[in-house]
C-alpha cells in the first residue's frame, strides 16, 4: 500500500528506491510545496489574488458538496474519453500503416510533420469556425491535436516489428488473426502503452482549452467563468480537484496498463 | 520437391544462376557453400518466403523451418511457441517437446533457456509443424562444439525415422557429414550448384572422419 501511494505521490517515471524513503520524500516535497503556497499566501496578503490552501480546499470543498464540481468533472472527462479513444484508434492505424507501408509513408510523413507542427489553438479555433460551437468540434479537435504525435509513436513501433518473427509466421502459414494477436501486438503493446500514457497526458490539457474556448461546461469552463469573475481560489479548487482526478487515472488506469504490456519481460526473467 | 531455378536477381545484381534440385522424400540434402555465397536466398525461395524468382518450384507442401536466430516468440511459454505458430494440439506439441528432450521444459520462456535450448525448440516447432519439407537454416552455428554435437546426435535421431525432404543449410561440413545423405556445394557468382556428392552410407553408421576427408576431396575436385 505504502508503495502505492509512493507511486502515486511521485508520480513520474523514477525508478522505485527504498519504498519508505521515497514515500517520505514525497510527502515532505508536498508538504513543502503547501507550505511555500501558505508563505506566499500570507506575504502578498490578498486572498482574492492568491487564497491561502486551506481557503482553496474549503472552495473546493463546497463545490464538491453542491455536486457542481462533479458535474464539470463528469463533462470534462467524458470528452477526455471520447477524443482518447478517437485519437488512439486513428493514430494508431495511420502509424501502423506508414510504419509497414514504405509507399503509404511517403505520402502521409509529409500530412504528419504538417498537423504535428500545427498550434493547438489553431485547430482548435478552426474546428470551432468550420463546425461550430459543438460537442463533436470540441472532441475533434482535441483528437485532431494528438493524433499526428500517437502516429508517430506508433509508426516507429511498427518500423521496430521483427522481420524475422514475419518469416517466421509466414512460413508456419499462421493464420492472419493470430498472427495479429501473437506475433504482432505483442510487439506493439508497449508503443502502444506508450503513445496512450503520452497522449492521455496531453489530452486531457487540450480538452480544458477547447472548453475554455467554446463549451458551456466542464473544468476549462469553470475556470474561463471564474477567470472572468477574478475568483482565484475557484479556478485553484477546479483545476487541483481535475489534476488529482487525473492522476488516479493515470495511476489506477495508465500505469497498470503500461506494466501489463510488458510483463512477459518480468516474467520471462523470473519466473 | 523439384526447383528449376533460372535465376534469382536483387534488383540488376543476380544472385543465384540457373540451379536443378530434385529431393526425394526421406532425402536430407546438406546445402554448402562460402559465406553469402546465397545459401540462405536458395532456402527462402524453397520455403516460399521469397516467391519472386524466375524458375519453376513443385512439391514442396507444408514447410517446417528452424531459422539461423530461434524466432522464438519471447512473450509465450516454450509450449505456446510450438501451439501458435504450428497450431497443432497440445499431445502433439509435448510430443515434439518431447523428442528434442525438452518436455519438462515446456513451461519455460525462450529467455530462461540457453541458445541450444532455444534452437531445440525452434526444432520442435518445425516437427510439430508436420512438414513435408523440413530446412534447417544454420541451426547449428554460434554453438559451443559439445552442444552442437549433442544437437546434431538428436537432429540425426529425428531425421532417420522421418520422410521429410530435408535441407540443411551450413558452412560445415561435419554437419553434412554427420546428417545428410547428399551434399551440395553452391560457388561461384551468381552461384550455381558446382558440387553433389551422395554418400554410399546412411549418417547413422557412417565413419565419419574417413568421410570427412573423401567429402572434401571430392567438393574440392567439384
Amino acid at each position: 500500500m505504502l508503495e502505492r501511494l509512493n507511486h502515486f505521490l511521485m508520480a513520474s517515471s523514477i525508478p522505485p528506491q527504498n519504498s519508505y524513503a521515497g514515500l517520505s520524500k514525497g510527502v515532505v516535497s508536498l508538504l513543502v510545496f503547501l507550505a511555500l503556497w501558505a508563505g506566499a499566501a500570507l506575504y502578498v496578503q490578498d486572498g482574492t489574488l492568491l487564497p491561502s490552501p486551506d481557503i482553496v480546499a474549503r472552495i473546493f470543498w463546497e463545490e464538491a458538496l453542491s455536486g457542481e464540481m462533479a458535474f464539470h468533472m463528469v463533462a470534462t472527462l467524458a470528452r477526455v474519453i471520447a477524443a482518447f479513444i478517437l485519437a488512439m484508434s486513428i493514430g494508431s492505424l495511420l502509424g501502423i500503416a506508414t510504419g509497414r507501408n514504405p509507399s503509404f509513408n511517403s505520402w502521409a510523413s509529409p500530412w504528419l510533420i504538417i498537423f504535428l507542427n500545427l498550434p493547438a489553438l489553431v485547430v482548435i479555433v478552426l474546428c470551432y469556425l468550420w463546425i461550430g460551437l459543438t460537442e463533436v468540434a470540441a472532441v475533434t479537435a482535441v483528437a485532431l491535436n494528438k493524433i499526428p504525435m500517437i502516429a508517430v509513436m506508433m509508426r516507429e513501433g511498427a518500423r521496430a516489428l521483427d522481420p524475422a518473427l514475419d518469416d517466421m509466421a509466414q512460413t508456419f502459414e499462421m493464420r492472419p488473426l493470430s498472427r495479429w494477436r501473437h506475433v504482432i501486438m505483442p510487439q506493439l503493446a508497449p508503443h502502444f502503452a506508450s503513445a496512450g500514457r503520452a497522449g492521455f497526458a496531453l489530452i486531457w490539457k487540450i480538452v480544458l482549452v477547447v472548453e475554455f474556448l467554446g463549451r458551456s461546461n466542464g473544468i476549462g469552463f469553470q475556470i474561463h467563468l471564474n477567470f472572468q469573475l477574478f475568483e482565484v481560489g475557484h479556478i485553484l479548487a477546479y483545476a487541483f480537484g481535475f489534476i488529482a482526478i487525473m492522476l488516479v487515472i493515470e495511476y489506477l488506469v495508465v500505469q497498470p496498463w503500461e506494466k501489463s504490456s510488458s510483463a512477459w519481460r518480468r516474467k520471462g526473467v523470473s519466473g | 520437391m523439384k526447383l528449376d531455378l533460372i535465376e534469382k536477381t536483387f534488383g540488376d545484381t543476380q544472385v543465384l544462376g540457373d540451379i536443378y534440385l530434385s529431393v526425394e522424400r526421406g532425402e536430407t540434402v546438406a546445402l554448402t557453400g562460402p559465406s553469402g555465397v546465397g545459401k540462405s536466398t536458395l532456402m527462402r525461395i524453397i520455403s516460399g518466403l521469397d516467391p519472386v524468382f524466375d524458375g519453376t518450384l513443385t512439391g514442396v507442401g507444408r514447410v517446417g523451418i528452424v531459422f539461423q536466430e530461434p524466432t522464438l516468440l519471447p512473450w509465450r511459454s516454450a509450449l505456446d511457441n510450438i501451439l501458435i505458430a504450428t497450431g497443432c494440439d497440445k499431445s502433439n506439441a509435448l510430443a515434439a517437446l518431447a523428442q528434442v528432450e525438452l518436455g519438462k521444459r515446456h513451461a519455460a520462456f525462450p529467455s530462461q533457456l540457453s541458445l541450444g535450448q532455444q534452437r531445440r525448440v525452434a526444432l520442435a516447432r518445425a516437427l510439430a509443424a508436420n512438414p513435408d519439407t523440413l530446412i534447417l537454416d544454420e541451426a547449428f552455428a554460434s554453438l559451443d562444439e559439445a552442444t552442437a554435437s549433442r544437437m546434431r546426435s538428436l537432429t540425426r535421431g529425428i531425421l532417420q525415422a522421418a520422410n521429410y525432404h530435408t535441407f540443411i543449410v551450413t558452412h560445415h561440413l561435419q554437419d553434412a557429414v554427420e546428417l545428410a545423405d547428399r551434399v551440395l556445394l553452391l560457388d561461384s557468382s551468381p552461384a550455381r550448384i558446382r558440387g553433389d556428392y551422395r554418400f554410399s552410407t546412411s549418417p547413422h553408421c557412417r565413419g565419419q572422419s574417413e568421410e570427412l576427408d573423401i567429402l572434401r576431396q571430392k567438393l574440392q575436385q567439384g
